[in-house]
């Protein structure tokens, strides 16, 4: 095994903030540079993180589109649709289509089922909060 | 995408520069130093250096860039950055407006320096230090005496008018104008908003529309120097900039302290003081919410202009990332606590 992605994200990212950056100095090119590395640095945490926690999540989700009794014919076939389209083999775009068919979901439970609005919220919040990124803590 | 220039040839917007403050001014200047602002998406933002007569003063001109964050109106910065100078708040005072880029090759308008002055970093913590709680003081009677601030004829004339309602579907259309993919926790937090559209919370202010973190400086005792950005300035409910200032995002790490400087009710207590207003926390929840979804909108914008290229600026990546990720997280914990 060699460097895993977030290994190589860190080296770019390193590099970048103390090679590139301190040559550029305090000018736009030298703050755009720190910047980047900033985001290097971000990333390489965050998609570490995001191996672990995205599958749990689209499990979660896949179960929530399932389970919707909405009583609405037309939603239904358009979760089921969801579900059924792998996104081409794309992660991203599997994803897209399950949370378009959430979105759906979400609005028809705020107007006729509370108690399924409720579990969207749950859901939204859990993800949200597991999506968001963590601000480095820089190497001394 | 940006053009490739050595870097040391001369920036063309220095002759533009020299030629329209020339005009302006009936006497010749010679412009140098021009350096360019890090940060700003909304405008290209440069200090530059015009001497004229054998006097040198710093000043600073601000343009459209190819590519920003949101549209916005040169004009309106134009006339209120004059309103709030004239009224003796700390904004720069503005010289030259060139609404239609004739001048200084794409819009926008030439204002005095405000030198000495520093801007707290988005993701810095603690950026005012142990003088956190005399900037807060300073931030938020200055928001205070904006908000007491009558609008009159010119500003009505030259500013936009927009209540609750019409700030919630400027920002709506712009979501649905620049979304890439499904955006369930904006589209559940418009349904909120919409379903609870609060009444005016006093009469009509001067909105900033910006006021917060990043968009002030402060000297080096970490006072409050000068307030920046004001180009998404309107006349509507004052609560609007107030949630903003106030939004957790601009906070330093710190949520309990209103932009990482007073305890948040201390920072209330300054603006009603200072605006004569009433602080109702009840319309307040509603207009915390309109924070965030506004957040989402100017970041999901900036993803749209990362996405198709129009864009390199790493300001402008960062803002489609980190910031859109923190309100997707903050608005869908207020839906959870709104509807407990």
């Amino acid at each position: 095994m060699s460097l895993n992605s977030q290994q190589i994200l860190q080296s770019l990212a390193m590099g970048q903030l103390m090679m590139i950056a301190p040559e550029l100095g305090e000018s736009y090119a030298g703050k755009s540079a720190s910047m980047l590395g900033l985001m290097a640095l971000m990333l390489a945490g965050h998609q570490d993180r995001m191996l672990y926690n995205a599958p749990r999540m689209r499990a979660r989700l896949e179960a929530l589109l399932e389970g919707a009794a909405t009583g609405d014919s037309a939603l239904q076939a358009e979760l089921a649709a969801a579900l059924a389209d792998d996104g081409g083999g794309s992660w991203n775009a599997r994803q897209d289509r399950l949370m378009g068919a959430l979105e759906a979901l979400h609005a028809h439970a705020d107007a006729h089922n509370p108690s399924l609005a409720a579990q969207c919220r749950d859901f939204l919040a859990e993800f949200a909060a597991l999506e968001r990124m963590e601000v480095p803590v820089l190497p001394g | 995408m940006p053009e490739a220039r050595h870097p040391l040839a001369r920036h063309p917007l220095e002759s533009q520069l020299e030629a329209a403050l020339s005009a302006h001014w009936g006497e010749a200047v010679t412009v140098g130093g021009l350096n360019r602002f890090h940060g700003g998406a909304a405008r290209e933002t440069y200090r530059f250096e015009a001497t004229r007569a054998g006097r040198t003063e710093g000043l600073v001109v601000r343009r459209d860039p190819a590519s920003s964050l949101i549209a916005t109106s040169r004009s309106v910065e134009y006339h209120v950055l004059g309103r709030a100078h004239g009224a003796g708040l700390p904004a720069p005072e503005p010289l030259l407006l060139d609404d239609d880029g004739s001048l200084l090759g794409a819009p926008g308008f030439v204002m005095r320096e405000v030198p000495g002055g520093r801007a707290g970093g988005a993701l810095e913590a603690d950026p005012y230090g142990s003088a956190r709680d005399e900037t807060g003081r300073g931030l938020f009677t200055t928001l205070g005496q904006l908000h007491a601030l009558v609008p009159n004829d010119a500003d009505r004339a030259a500013l936009p008018f927009q209540d609750a309602a019409g700030r919630l579907a400027h920002w709506k259309a712009e979501i649905a104008a620049h979304r890439l993919r499904p955006e369930p926790i904006a589209a559940a937090a418009i349904r909120w908003l919409e379903a609870n559209l609060p009444e005016a919370s006093g009469p009509p202010a001067i909105v900033h529309g910006d006021f917060r973190s990043g968009n002030f400086l402060v000297d080096g005792a970490n006072r409050l120097l000068v307030v920046l950005d004001w180009e998404m300035a309107h006349i509507g409910d004052p609560y609007e900039d107030l949630a903003w200032a106030m939004d957790p995002l601009w906070s330093h790490g710190d949520a309990d302290r209103a932009a990482g400087t007073l305890p948040r009710a201390d920072a209330i207590a300054c603006w009603e003081k200072a605006s004569g207003r009433h602080f109702d926390p009840a319309l307040f929840r509603w207009w915390r919410m309109f924070a965030g979804v506004e957040g989402l909108a100017i970041w999901i914008t900036s993803a749209f202009e990362v996405a198709h290229m129009r864009t390199v600026d790493p300001v402008m990546l960062f803002a489609g990332i980190y910031p859109y990720q923190f309100h997707n997280a903050q608005v869908s914990a207020m839906l959870k606590e709104f509807s407990a």
